[in-house]
């Protein structure tokens, strides 16, 4: 376990720097003029570029400037935006409700995904299966922005079951639509993994011999299928987490929630260079150790992993 | 050769999924190609502000958003911009996924090895967060599709690197790559000549898919402000109608439409095209 552990932590440090490398030259050596590339089209006064200058080190030699900035990026000196906010003060606010946000949208995937793969596993071919197949399908067609704003206008504006947008005087409950529709895509993907996982342990040797040793089919449904099924699912979840990020940003958007998503969505909006590359480097960073803890997590639970 | 591409065909012909697929996917191309032929009305200068919102009328099949423009003429118009990028980009990913895939499974050993951090490295950056720094790096300049098409087409790659890498190393054990190598055949010509042409169908139906992704990548984009500047396109028409969601739902659900049957096409083809040629991954 040990030198599956440090292998996998030092892949995770390799691709870290790589990573962070990439949106950094992305940001800084791609456009002609990187100051330009940090404010967009909006002319930038003397000032600002004295002081863009500096906060990047852009007089510097190319991979000086990409070590400062991983400094401050670890030490959590975010630097200022494009109007001069700081940006960690940004996000400190933000956090929260983004938090609020995924973790209600894992809960749905988890709860509904999980649940609804295994009872079109269990019948199979089907009203619920066939009719589940389809609309995931058109789910996984269909962009999160789409989903989101077309949500919004029907269960928002025209039927009227929902809150349009964002109300913090609603508490948790705000976040009940955004939250459905950020899980959708998630959710169609874990449904349709665990039903083909499902139905495949279905099949397996060892429910024959369980049926055969008189095992209530809950029993084995529930215990030992649902154990050897599950891992797939769980480590599908973890890797998502890459999709949910960009969900968040159009769903937060939409739905006007002042979470880090909509940090990035107004970041865009204004052009705002320096807050796009932060946000989007810390997204990052929380996104591989992310899948850092699913795959120990993984290794864990399923020994042929470490060993393979 | 009545083997497998003869099977294949004979699964693809009775699958109606396909031939669904296949119909919009021919539309769209169309489409892009010749909006003239579906639609005379110029999007950009017909509209006018008392349409607001109008419904359906002679002429304007899907009625008026609203700034007052054809619905319909916009929506044909839109497409041409969501099919070249998926087009060019698709072209990009494809090459790179080759260029990696390939020595990394013929080679194994140290290349893959490395070529695999490389690969992590990629896959360590979620598509839409990385497209949307290119895009505002080059939002200052006049480019059109081009920022979008190099940041999805760079970007997008590395899960069908792995694709690559997995068949050709299904492929190189097989007697005629060794005959090929006693013959005297350089690697070049091993891997393009003999293993590639065999490793093709699981590439050509994940690019398929690919390309319905950077499709919708492409919308999302827009709808966040970062695709084509200036271009008619569904992401930007779904982004003014989202505005005025209030309003009316007319002006959204229509792009909107569009745009989910197109992603949808690409990926039940790439589907059927798998059945078809692969009947084990089922």
């Amino acid at each position: 376990m040990s030198a599956y552990l440090l292998r996998r932590l030092l892949q995770g440090v390799l691709t870290f720097f790589g990573a962070t490398l990439l949106i950094f030259a992305m940001m800084f050596s791609i456009a002609k003029d990187p100051l330009q590339a940090l404010a967009g089209e909006k002319p930038l006064t003397e000032s600002q570029r004295v002081q863009l200058t500096a906060q990047y080190h852009l007089d510097k030699p190319f991979l000086t400037q990409y070590g400062y900035y991983i400094r401050g990026l670890v030490t959590g000196d975010l630097g200022k935006s494009i109007n001069g906010r700081p940006i960690g003060a940004m996000l400190r606010e933000a956090w929260p409700r983004t938090i609020q946000l995924s973790l209600l949208a894992v809960g749905i995937v988890i709860l509904f995904g999980i649940s609804g793969g295994v009872y079109a596993a269990l019948r199979r071919g089907r009203v619920f299966d066939q009719t589940s197949l389809a609309l995931t399908l058109v789910v996984i067609g269909t962009p999160v922005f789409v989903i989101g704003s077309v949500f919004q206008s029907v269960f928002g504006a025209q039927l009227g079951w929902f809150r349009p947008s964002y109300a913090a005087e609603l508490g948790l409950a705000t976040f009940i639509l955004p939250a459905i529709v950020l899980a959708l895509l998630s959710l169609a993907t874990g449904l349709r993994l665990t039903r083909n996982s499902v139905a495949e342990n279905l099949r397996a040797d060892y429910v024959r011999t369980a049926m055969s040793k008189g095992l209530s089919r809950p029993r084995i449904v529930g215990v030992h299928v649902l154990r050897n099924s599950l891992i797939p699912v769980v480590t599908f979840i973890g890797a998502d987490l890459g999709a949910l990020m960009g969900g968040a940003i159009v769903t937060e958007g939409i739905f006007n929630i002042p979470g880090v998503g909509h940090l990035l969505f107004q970041g865009i909006q204004l052009e705002d260079g320096p807050r796009v590359v932060t946000v989007v480097s810390l997204l990052i960073l929380i996104y591989l150790v992310t899948n850092l803890v699913v795959d120990l997590l993984y290794a864990l639970l399923d020994p042929r992993i470490r060993h393979g | 050769m009545a083997s497998l591409s003869a099977d294949a065909w004979r699964d693809l012909r009775r699958n109606p999924v396909f031939w669904i697929a296949l119909a919009i996917v021919v539309t769209m191309l169309l489409l892009a190609a010749f909006p003239w032929l579906f639609s005379s009305t110029d999007p950009r200068t017909s509209c006018d502000l008392a349409n607001s919102l109008q419904g359906p009328a002679a002429g304007h099949w899907f009625g008026f958003d609203k700034q007052g423009c054809d619905i319909y003429s916009r929506v044909i118009h839109g497409a041409r911009s969501s099919v070249l990028v998926g087009v060019f980009s698709t072209l990009i990913a494809g090459v790179m996924a080759l260029a990696v895939g390939l020595p990394a499974g013929y080679f194994g050993g140290w290349a893959d090895a490395v070529l695999a951090r490389f690969v992590d490295v990629f896959l360590g950056i979620p598509l839409l967060l990385g497209a949307v720094v290119v895009a505002v790096a080059l939002a200052g300049q006049q480019l059109g599709i081009w920022p979008v098409v190099l940041a999805l087409g760079m970007l997008g790659w590395p899960t069908s690197a792995r694709v690559v890498r997995a068949s050709v190393i299904a492929a190189k054990h097989q007697d005629y790559v060794q005959a090929a190598r006693v013959l005297g055949a350089s690697h070049a010509r091993i891997m393009l000549r003999h293993i590639l042409p065999n490793a093709l169908t699981p590439i050509v139906v994940m690019l398929t898919i690919l390309l319905g992704q950077f499709i919708a990548a492409e919308a999302t984009l827009s709808f966040l402000g970062v695709g084509p500047r200036d271009t008619i396109s569904w992401g930007v028409a779904i982004a003014d109608a989202q505005q005025f969601y209030r309003e009316g739902a007319r002006p959204l659900m229509i792009p909107a439409g569009f745009l989910t049957a197109t992603v949808l096409a690409f990926i039940m083809l790439g589907d059927a095209l798998r059945d078809a040629f692969d009947p084990r991954l089922r």
